[in-house]
């Protein structure tokens, strides 16, 4: 039997970028040996985008790479960049990075009779040979047609023969281009039409005073590719990070592992408590109790010899402490014995993807079990709709991904009449939710539980009255006659 | 390469530097242009020419993104021009070189 060398499958190369979420878009990063079209409006990332392309070839894949640059200094782009954490200074100096400079000298100028790209492409050819580069930027290409103001076609066809040459140096390309809106034409003088295979818009869209940003692969020939945009953040000293859409698949398998609620009355309710990789909602108006039913969660688990995490939102390391004592419970002592990571922060600090991130840093480094966020209330604050909607699936989808229970409260408002919109992004989530409202009978105010829903499995449907005292929550009888329970507020208010 | 003209006025030799790419075409006609030019006109005038496919290291410094692009170089008020010199008059008077004009001197 003979073997014979197989052909090559045709299908192209693909190069990562580093930037997680964006190479599963591409399913693998940017095709080797084409050229893609990165379009964005002013300030939305491009030259970051396409920086972050060299930087992961020259740091993670021993991959060489050519800037050729028409807008910015060399030396300003290595100041620019210096804040995420990419050195390009060194890296020129080692070989592994190579500027060509074609930002627009002082001199006076005249244009006069007929010219071509040869200068330009004689110099990348050159800079790609003496560094051996694999990936190369172009940033940006609208710039080429602000240095020659005129008749575009001799341009148009100059870029497309530039184009061409790249290609078939085996580089992948990245070239960006510079769009008037987010939502209209994809660049300016409809470049993507002559030179590139495939087209990507990044975009930063304020919508009700919050910036979302996103990237978006419009077309990737010959080629699948995932659709819609995936949002990202920009971080200091890492560049783009974007959460990986594949953490949008519900693929996770369900656990009927029970874990309890911290509150063995509660766990009976749910029939024998919280399932081990679900995510339970609390949501009841302030000073229902949802911090108190947070931090017996938390502290189940720590006695049952888990590790938690919990996030604040709203209230400061030492009233949440403090509020956990009153209760007799001891995170100080829990957070000296490594059980548990307390965090409070402003939502306001930082854009949701932001926070997302932080979360995701945190359980990598302190690997929970049980994950307590209080309150969702005062991260929606920050996000629009849509940012909030992706934050929340993201989250959930992680944290169930990870086997962690999860705890959400939200201050609500109206969960009963009239959901908003985001509550109902919370509750299809979550897969557990219980409500605490205040409850008037006759002439005083009193606290009830009810568990709305419990996804897979029986539970109490009766509504019971509650009381807390320095022990923390004691759950009573079912309340008879339902019209005062699901009252938001206390009536005395 | 400085000549001494009308007693003490000193007038600099013109640095032209011509960047093409290969032997094309339109290599060709900016170099024939060239010499038109500089045929026009009784100013020193020096020269050179750089194939950027061979030395693409001077394109590097100069710059060089279209060719062909003439550069002047002058050391205060360096003028390039791009294309293959089709213009000439325009050319000529871009570079202040027209008779009796003695923009160009230097001291």
């Amino acid at each position: 039997m003979t073997t014979s060398s197989t052909e090559p499958t045709g299908a192209t190369e693909k190069v990562p970028t580093g930037i997680v979420a964006f190479d599963e878009l591409t399913m693998g990063g940017l095709p080797r040996g084409r050229a893609t079209l990165l379009g964005g409006t002013p300030g939305s990332g491009k030259t970051v985008f396409a920086t972050q392309f060299l930087a992961y070839g020259i740091t993670a894949c021993n991959e060489n790479g050519v800037f050729v640059t028409f807008e910015e200094a060399p030396s300003d782009i290595e100041m620019n960049m210096r804040g995420f954490g990419w050195n390009l200074a060194k890296w020129r100096e080692e070989r592994r990075l190579a500027f060509v400079d074609v930002t627009p000298p002082e001199d006076d100028h005249l244009i006069a009779g007929e010219f071509d790209l040869s200068g330009l492409l004689a110099r990348i050819a050159n800079a790609v040979q003496s560094i051996k580069a694999k990936r190369i930027v172009v940033d940006s290409i609208t710039q080429l047609f602000h240095h020659f103001i005129g008749d575009e076609a001799p341009l148009r066809r100059e870029l497309f023969r530039v184009s061409s040459a790249l290609k078939r140096m085996d580089l992948a390309v990245l070239m960006t281009a510079e769009r008037d809106s987010e939502y209209g034409g994809i660049s300016r003088h409809r470049m993507e039409e002559f030179v590139a295979d495939n087209v990507i818009v990044m975009r930063n869209v304020l919508h009700d005073e919050k910036r979302r940003r996103t990237v978006e692969v419009l077309k990737l020939r010959g080629s699948n590719h995932i659709k819609g945009e995936a949002p990202f953040t920009m971080v200091s000293s890492e560049g783009i990070v974007a959460m990986p859409l594949s953490s949008l698949r519900l693929e996770q398998k369900s656990s009927m592992v029970r874990i309890t609620s911290g509150n063995p009355e509660l766990d009976s309710m749910c029939g024998g408590g919280f399932f081990r990789d679900s995510v339970t909602l609390v949501s009841g108006a302030t000073g229902t109790g949802k911090t108190l039913l947070v931090t017996n969660f938390l502290a189940g688990g720590i006695m049952a010899g888990e590790r938690a995490l919990l996030l604040g939102y709203e209230e400061s390391r030492g009233q949440l402490f403090r509020n956990a004592q009153g209760w007799g419970v001891d995170f100080e002592g829990m957070e000296r014995e490594g059980k548990l990571q307390v965090v409070c922060m402003y939502p306001e600090t930082q854009d949701l993807q932001a926070h997302l991130l932080t979360i995701l840093r945190l359980v990598d480094e302190h690997q929970p079990t049980r994950i307590a966020i209080d309150s969702l209330s005062a991260l929606e604050r920050v996000a629009s709709e849509t940012g909030f909607r992706e934050f929340l699936i993201n989250l959930t989808s992680f944290i169930k991904k990870r086997e962690i229970a999860g705890l959400y409260t939200a201050t609500s408002t109206s969960l009963t009449g009239g959901q908003s919109v985001s509550e109902q992004h919370i509750s299809t989530l979550t897969d557990s939710i219980i409500l605490l409202r205040y409850i008037q009978r006759q002439q005083t105010m009193h606290r009830g539980l009810i568990v709305l829903k419990m996804r897979g499995s029986e539970h109490a449907k009766e509504i019971r009255e509650f009381t807390i005292d320095n022990h923390g929550m004691h759950l009573g009888v079912a309340l008879e006659g339902t019209p005062a329970v699901l009252a938001e507020r206390p009536p005395h208010e | 390469m400085l000549q001494l003209m009308e007693g003490r006025r000193r007038v600099a030799t013109i640095r032209l530097r011509l960047y093409i790419a290969g032997d094309t075409v339109i290599s060709q006609k900016a170099r024939e242009n060239l010499g038109r030019i500089c045929a026009r006109h009784s100013f020193p005038i020096d020269i050179t020419i750089t194939d950027v496919l061979r030395e693409p290291e001077l394109a590097d410094r100069a710059r060089i993104l279209a060719t062909p692009t003439l550069i002047h170089e002058h050391p205060t008020r360096p003028k390039r021009i791009i294309g293959d010199l089709t213009d000439i008059e325009k050319i000529i008077e871009f570079l202040g070189l027209q008779r009796g004009n003695d923009d160009h001197e230097q001291y």
